[in-house]
């Protein structure tokens, strides 16, 4: 449909009218079309099948709509249904084909009479949808079970359960000109930022896109176009998690048919943060923030350093350790470098197979690689069993931070082609790179390494400690401290 | 322009001055550990006009084409002088193919100064955070070695006394410390210009502080080898070893790449900014223009650049400079009155 089609009017004669929108539809087999005479006037009840809910219309608006007495004219008829019928809770009214359709594709029950230039929505949605049930990738064990949907309003029943205070408002709109996808904007009106607000907003005006499929359509609008290797917006599946951030005065971003929400700002140190550190005893979540923190960097610089260390600066180990390594490595065929490169490829090829495969394959492909690929390399004597050691607990670590996956994966393969390359004088020149990169990295004046750098004293906490929540309570926090020119 | 703050100007500047110490050739003694901190004292008193213009809003970039264009060409002897350093104690921390003659040497210069094009082009603001956390990292590792280095103390080296005497230590200990150009620049850039003196104050107070703390350490862990230690500060963390058969200098090769990087990023985006105010057109390849003219400045004079008197020079340049440009508007002001 062209813009000026989206504008026009909505015809008085039934039959033009219906004749219009299966020209407009292309008489697509899933609009239904039901003519019906209720009150001595000519009217008919337009649904998606699949998108209603065949229950309420049958139900609910078939007897009610088909039980109305004799009236005068249409316009009489519409205002009865209008004023004195219940049908459904969301009811509206179009005047032109544009938002009529918009509303039929969207699982409404649309009803037009014969001499009435406009048509009545009913709410009556109904479509088949994923129930709620556990995250898939942010599992907790002391926190709630729930996750979200790819359905936004269930989503958005999710954060009002949580927060049942009007300070929490939920604005839905839509982007994109062909999937007419239903975003929502939360966030609790006397903690966010306005400045912040505005420019999301105008953030996501921006968007022109024919289809928003996922909320990798969305993010690149509501992040800084200079390249950020660590992204400034999160992501999470978990609507406690969403409403902590809400309640910090952060904006967050609901696409329907996606189980994640976005939430803006994201800071890097939220990485290492989970639900579980506000349910366990401080010193406990203090301890496991550090092996996160500890596992993160043995994720992306164990195998660079392992290299460096073989190829380059031997002195750093001990003299057991080196006879170990020198043993190991003379058996190996190939180069130490050569074979780190390799085996992480090795892991990444298996790690995606996993990934992609149907679930019940996805046994066989550990056993295969686990078994057969793993035990087969180290025998046979290609991969020496210090180095397979190190990229294991590497890819352990890496799963340990699951926020920070993608950028692991690329940093540990720089990482290791600088330290073989150029030993520990590489790693450290790419770790000045990175380093200045996350430094850079900053939406809406909110920096991503707050706070660190600018360094705030009152975020430390919860950053490098947990506090109890007696000293929390009074702080008040808002991610607003953490703006550069609210100091 | 970009703002930073105060503890992010002093780290910026302390890992720069902390580079040139790791790089200090020669015999040190406890009496060149007191010509640092006085000579950094001394750096104070000239630089107070500087800081008095600043605490006025002043910055350098506002400060005419000529001064401009002097704390160009000394930023960028700066930067010469720091890549001759680089070079000269490359060998002794090991950095692979830096022995390798002039192609290692030119290799290790140009991977620092890619690092530093990437750097600088990303901002002061991205720079100074980035060096607050190095520079806390650094300091961490520093303080590891320094532990382990401690056991191998000798205290009657610091009765050794100084066959030089003290004003050459002076001199030294001047001239080390003489990134002025950068340190008027990103003074300017500081959030609150009202405690900027403040600020600077206590910078100098802090180098003074760990320049003879440095030293001294230096001086304690290689007294005995003094005579034959080419670069005492880098020897003394070689001989740093936690257990009998385990040494950990290499982690001094990580802060000394990683505070290279850094002290020639300061005076690459000083350049960067000043050639923004003397030749605007040249938008792209400021930093880059500037990092290669260090890399010859230091390729070429970078024997004379290592000399105290010429370093000294060169650091007391700029401040007298702005201290005489000063005395002349005021005369200005007062006989316009």
């Amino acid at each position: 449909m062209t813009r000026d089609e989206d504008k026009k009017v909505i015809r008085s004669g039934l039959n033009e009218s219906l004749c219009y929108i299966k020209s407009v539809t292309g008489s697509s087999s899933d609009v239904l079309i039901n003519e019906f005479t209720t009150a001595g006037i000519s009217c008919a009840l337009l649904c998606c099948d699949g998108m209603v809910s065949s229950q309420a219309v049958a139900e609910t608006l078939m007897p009610a709509l088909t039980g109305i007495p004799e009236v005068k004219n249409p316009a009489e008829l519409f205002r009865c249904i209008r004023e004195h019928m219940l049908l459904s809770t969301d009811m509206a009214e179009s005047d032109d084909y544009g938002d009529m359709l918009r509303r039929l594709h969207s699982g409404f029950a649309i009803l037009l009479a014969e001499g009435m230039a406009k048509a009545l929505a009913f709410g009556v949605q109904g479509y088949a949808s994923r129930s709620v049930q556990e995250p898939s990738g942010e599992g907790n064990i002391l926190g709630s079970h729930e996750g979200f949907t790819e359905v936004v309003r269930t989503n958005m029943s999710m954060l009002r359960r949580r927060l049942k205070t009007s300070e929490l408002v939920m604005k839905l709109s839509t982007v994109g000109s062909k999937s007419m996808t239903d975003i929502c904007l939360c966030y609790m009106k006397d903690r966010v930022p306005e400045k912040l607000l505005k420019r999301i907003e105008s953030s996501l005006g921006e968007i022109n896109l024919e289809s928003v499929l996922s909320t990798g359509y969305v993010r690149p609008f509501v992040e800084r176009r200079s390249f950020e290797f660590f992204s400034s917006t999160g992501l999470t599946e978990r609507p406690d998690v969403l409403c902590s951030k809400l309640v910090e005065g952060r904006v967050a971003i609901l696409v329907d048919g996606v189980p994640y929400g976005i939430i803006i700002p994201r800071l890097f140190c939220e990485s290492f943060h989970t639900l579980d550190d506000y349910a366990y005893k401080p010193y406990y979540s203090i301890f496991m923030r550090w092996i996160r923190y500890g596992a993160f960097i043995i994720a992306i610089l164990l195998p660079a350093v392992y290299t460096a260390i073989a190829m380059y600066h031997p002195e750093l180990l001990n003299s057991t350790l080196l006879l170990l390594l020198v043993q190991e490595e003379e058996n190996a065929p190939l180069s130490i470098i050569t074979e780190a490169v390799l085996v992480l490829l090795m892991y990444e090829v298996i790690r995606e197979a996993g990934i992609r495969l149907p679930k019940p394959v996805g046994g066989a492909v550990s056993i295969i690689s686990g078994l057969i690929i793993g035990d087969a390399a180290v025998k046979s004597g290609l991969v020496s069993t210090p180095l397979l050691t190190m990229t294991a607990l590497s890819a352990l670590g890496g799963l340990v931070v699951p926020d920070l996956a993608p950028q692991i994966t690329v940093l540990r393969f720089g990482f290791l082609v600088a330290g073989g390359m150029l030993g520990l004088f590489g790693i450290s020149l790419l770790a000045c790179a990175v380093l200045t990169n996350i430094c850079a990295t900053e939406d809406y004046g909110f920096p991503f390494t707050a706070p660190l750098s600018p360094f705030f004293r009152e975020g430390m906490g919860d950053t490098v400690f947990r506090l109890g929540f007696r000293k929390m309570q009074n702080r008040g926090f808002t991610v607003e401290e953490y703006h550069e020119q609210n100091k | 322009m970009n703002r930073i703050n105060n503890s992010q100007f002093i780290a910026l500047m302390l890992i720069g001055d902390v580079f040139v110490l790791f790089c200090l050739s020669g015999t040190v003694t406890a009496m060149t550990a007191t010509g640092f901190g006085l000579g950094s004292l001394l750096q104070l008193i000239i630089c107070l006009p500087a800081m008095f213009s600043l605490k006025k809003g002043s910055t350098l970039l506002e400060s005419g084409k000529f001064l401009q264009a002097a704390a160009l060409v000394l930023a960028v002897f700066r930067g010469g002088l720091l890549f001759s350093l680089l070079w000269s104690t490359s060998e002794t921390v090991y950095i692979p193919y830096e022995g390798s003659g002039v192609s290692g040497k030119l290799l290790v210069a140009g991977l620092i100064a890619a690092v530093c094009v990437y750097i600088s082009s990303s901002g002061i603001k991205a720079l100074a955070r980035s060096a607050l956390i190095a520079a806390a990292l650094g300091g961490l590792c520093l303080a590891t070695v320094v532990i382990f280095a401690l056991a191998h103390m000798d205290r009657e080296a610091l009765e050794v006394t100084e066959r030089q005497g003290i004003f050459s230590q002076i001199l030294r200990g001047f001239g080390a410390g003489g990134s002025l150009s950068s340190l008027i620049l990103m003074l300017g850039c500081t959030e609150n210009s009202g405690s900027r003196r403040k600020t600077g104050t206590v910078y100098f107070f802090a180098r003074g502080i760990l320049s003879a703390a440095v030293i001294l350490t230096a001086v304690l862990i290689c007294g005995g080898i003094m005579e034959i230690t080419e670069f005492p500060v880098a020897m003394a963390a070689q001989l740093s070893q936690p257990f009998p058969v385990q040494r950990i200098d290499a982690l001094f090769l990580i802060v000394f790449s990683v505070f290279a990087v850094y002290a020639v990023c300061v005076e690459a985006v000083t350049a960067d900014n000043l050639l923004n105010q003397l030749i605007p057109k040249l938008k792209k390849y400021r930093s880059t223009a500037a990092l290669a003219a260090m890399c010859g400045v230091g390729f070429f004079f970078g024997k004379a650049l290592r000399q105290p008197w010429v370093a000294a020079a060169l650091a007391a340049a700029l401040p007298v400079m702005l201290a005489v440009r000063l005395i002349f508007r005021r005369r200005e002001v007062s006989s316009s009155e």
